[in-house]
């Protein structure tokens, strides 16, 4: 049984939220919260804590968690944003649960500089005087396997649509449609969905709205997916390239610039593609990632933007109001650090007047070297270890994550690097293991 | 003006062509001490400079009942002005024009005085008087280098770094502080690698814009159409009109400064005051101003038309023949489209093809009389 609970009917204080809670007899909330690699945490607490969580009284160990792992960071703070107060779509009469996204701070009560949402906030904040009432949407694309009993997860399929393709017998279909019904249930607002191009790939588009909405929203869809496709059978992935010779998914960023700001939008797209190396570390975050930006199924690769063009980096549409598609970033990063840096570099652009160069007509896959170095046009890293290095050279990128979730992050990433690197894989054993 | 009143007129025109004003600052002088409107105009009716009144015309070519006079006159259909030709010796230079005041024939002394003011900084400028150090960059555009390297070694040794390529922007600024102003530009046109050069000339601040990937050009013209509003941004309260030519070698930026002020003097009379101009979007109207002999409207029309027919040689399209007969059927897409044998759905996509690739809207009055005049001159020329 669904207790909807609508986007007009969200909860705006903690007297709300306990008279919500009350009204629908919840029994648990989940206090939901991200480390810096953008996994989903939660603490579970009973209803009759509620109140106490709302105060700030809830703690967590934080030395366990990647990203908080400095002794004097244990027992962090959780403290709840009420206006993300939702019911979980499959809760029962019997055991309505709900769930809250939290900030984590200090335990004297002050900011935690290492907590993804508040870095987030601080952007938004420090974007305000050059990015006056920008709205963001995101395109987020992922796949629907089935669920078989593999260690690892399957990329099996029976699928064969492709774009904006619908198929009857698609178990993925009807799944795809329960995830955007559970998303409007939990206030989540949805745009459009639809196939996308890989067989078992589908789109969910959230409308435009404030960045930490925005981030919100991601975080919730990629629970729910996972959710609603196992209660079916199918396993949802966000990973970026799942299968090699299939598209990858990605997650389209969409700035909707303010009538006022129009005619800054060309220094917002030179804020992009100035930053867009460093970026690719925070938005593109896993060795994976990288298996996706190449030549092939319209994902960028070079640092050039275009009115059309499908594979550029950044695509502006001759749209009014001007809307900037960030086309790179994946939905397996941290949302609220990849839009954190986002907004840092669209502001530098507007504060430095940084210019783009001329929009590209037709595929970037077609340019030339001498044609690349003319027009200014840079390479996206090709590993998540130039994205790195990229990153450490880049100030404002740095300055957008704060001191602490930089280190934090890059080290986490370095190590995660390092594994893959070390790992033998099985196109190695294919290629080598009996030529040599 | 009293004699004395003439006199001490006379002298503070002496005293600001000494601090290095031209014809712009004798201009404003002169404006400001009369009250009256001011246009300043070269032998080829370019705009050189106004200051005060409005409601002036943007040139007083076709007002003039005869230009070969030297003489103070009226001018034509009424109009509320008077004239004054700006000579040296036998050279004429071009024309200073008043406007406004009820008795403007009390004003011809001031206006014959600071027209020979004028006429002494026009000279200089264009180099007719020797023994005066010019600056690098005079030098640069007066073309006196024979080779990239010895302008580089002069430039160097002058602690000036040369880029490979440069485009130059003119720009007049109305009400400026001349300080900040050149602050403001300075910071607005960056470019690439190499130092930036400026000049005063006819009364505009040129920049010279290192520009040695087609990147940073391209990024110029960005900077110029955005300066005139992050001027205002700077709260810098100042109307800004200008032009900007095309990326050229260092040694032929003089081709890129008359370029810019062709663009500049376009931007004047076509829009007024409050806007940059870029020379390649000007389509046709720098062919129309100078008058071009037949290898200049030959050289236009492949300039024109050379992105369509590069696409349409690649992908073996016929865009180029679709606009065309576009045109020739009065803008007709269904008479078009049975023409070409397609649906006319196909010429609709074809014309917003033209559009992106030639980067022009077709369904803009200078743009389409620049491909029209494009379309024109090459079939006269075939």
């Amino acid at each position: 049984m669904h207790l909807p609970l609508s986007d007009s009917r969200r909860a705006a204080s903690k007297h709300e939220v306990l008279r919500l809670a009350k009204d629908r007899n919840v029994q648990f909330v989940r206090l939901s919260f991200v480390d810096v690699l953008g996994v989903a945490k939660n603490v579970s607490i009973p209803a009759t804590e509620l109140e106490a969580a709302l105060d700030g009284k809830v703690t967590f160990d934080g030395g366990s968690i990647d990203g908080f792992v400095r002794g004097e960071e244990l027992d962090m703070v959780l403290r709840p944003d009420p206006s993300t107060f939702a019911l979980y779509p499959w809760s029962t009469p019997e055991l309505p649960e709900a769930r809250l996204l939290c900030d984590i701070a200090m335990p004297d009560g002050s900011s935690f500089e290492g907590c993804p949402r508040t870095t987030l906030k601080r952007a938004i904040e420090e974007a305000k005087g050059s990015l006056e009432g920008i709205a963001v949407a995101l395109e987020v694309e992922f796949y629907l396997f089935e669920a078989l009993d593999s260690e690892y997860g399957s990329t099996k399929t029976a699928d064969v649509g492709s774009y904006f393709d619908f198929s009857a017998n698609d178990h993925g279909e009807d799944a795809r449609s329960a995830i955007v019904a559970a998303l409007q249930t939990m206030g989540v607002a949805v745009a459009s969905s639809h196939h996308e191009h890989g067989p078992g790939q589908h789109e969910i588009d959230f409308p435009h709205g404030n960045p930490l909405a925005a981030a919100d929203a991601l975080l919730t869809l990629r629970s729910i997916a996972k959710h609603v496709a196992a209660a079916r059978g199918l396993e949802a992935t966000f990973m970026p390239k799942p299968i090699e010779d299939r598209a990858g998914s990605g997650l389209h960023v969409n700035f909707r610039v303010s009538a006022e700001q129009q005619p800054e939008t060309l220094y917002m797209i030179g804020g992009l593609l100035a930053h867009a190396p460093a970026l690719t570390a925070v938005c593109n975050s896993t060795v994976n990632s990288y298996k996706r930006l190449v030549n092939a199924w319209d994902a960028p690769i070079y640092t050039v933007w275009s009115e059309r063009s499908a594979n550029a980096l950044v695509r502006v549409p001759r749209e009014q109001p001007p809307q900037i598609e960030m086309r790179s970033p994946d939905a397996a990063g941290n949302p609220y650090l990849s839009l954190a840096v986002l907004l840092g570099a669209l502001a530098d652009g507007v504060v430095q007047h940084l210019l783009p160069g001329d929009p590209l007509v037709g595929s970037t896959y077609d340019l030339a070297e001498r044609e690349r170095h003319e027009r200014g046009i840079g390479t996206l890293p090709k590993s998540l270890r130039q994205a790195i290095t990229e990153l450490d050279n880049d100030p404002v990128v740095r300055a957008a994550l704060g001191d602490h979730i930089y280190h934090a992050f890059r080290d986490a990433k370095l190590a995660e690097y390092e594994r893959y690197r070390r790992a033998v894989h099985p196109w190695e054993h294919r290629a080598y293991l009996r030529l040599y | 003006m009293t004699a004395d009143e003439l006199v001490a007129f006379a002298e503070d025109l002496a005293r600001i062509a000494a601090g290095g004003g031209g014809a712009k600052a004798l201009a404003g002088h002169l404006a400001k001490r009369t009250s009256v409107g001011v246009l300043v105009e070269d032998a080829q009716w370019r705009h050189l400079a106004a200051a005060g009144g409005t409601g002036m015309p943007s040139s007083v070519q076709a007002l003039l009942h005869d230009n070969a006079s030297p003489d103070f006159q009226k001018l034509r259909n009424g109009y509320a002005g008077r004239t004054v030709a700006i000579v040296t010796g036998d050279t004429r230079l071009g024309r200073l024009s008043i406007f406004g005041a009820s008795d403007l024939d009390k004003l011809e002394h001031a206006a014959r005085l600071t027209a020979s003011a004028i006429a002494v900084e026009l000279a200089r400028e264009s180099g007719a008087q020797p023994g005066r150090r010019r600056t690098f960059w005079e030098q640069l555009v007066a073309q006196t280098y024979n080779d990239p390297v010895a302008a580089r070694d002069d430039a160097a040794s002058r602690s000036i770094a040369l880029a490979t390529h440069y485009v130059a922007v003119a720009l007049e600024a109305e009400n400026a502080d001349a300080v900040a102003f050149r602050v403001a530009v300075l910071e607005a046109f960056r470019g690439g690698e190499g130092d930036a050069g400026f000049l005063e000339r006819s009364g505009a601040l040129v920049v010279f814009v290192p520009a040695s990937r087609e990147v940073d050009a391209s990024n110029t013209r960005a900077a110029a159409a955005l300066l005139q509003r992050n001027l205002q941004k700077q709260q810098l309260e100042v109307r800004i009109t200008g032009g900007v030519g095309t990326r050229v070698a260092a040694l032929s930026l003089q081709r890129s400064l008359a370029e810019a002020e062709a663009a500049l003097t376009i931007c004047r009379r076509l829009y007024g005051s409050g806007r940059v101009a870029i020379y390649e979007e000007l389509g046709g109207y720098p062919l129309l101003l100078s008058g071009g002999d037949s290898n200049a409207m030959r050289d236009f029309a492949r300039r024109i038309l050379a992105p369509l027919r590069a696409y349409d040689e690649k992908h073996q399209t016929e865009l180029e023949r679709t606009l065309r007969l576009y045109f020739s059927v009065g803008e007709n897409v269904k008479t078009a489209a049975a023409e070409l044998n397609v649906h006319r759905h196909t010429v609709f996509y074809r014309l917003r093809q033209i559009g992106e690739i030639c980067g022009c809207k077709l369904d803009d009055p200078h743009d389409q009389l620049t491909l029209r005049m494009a379309i024109a001159i090459d079939a006269l020329t075939a």
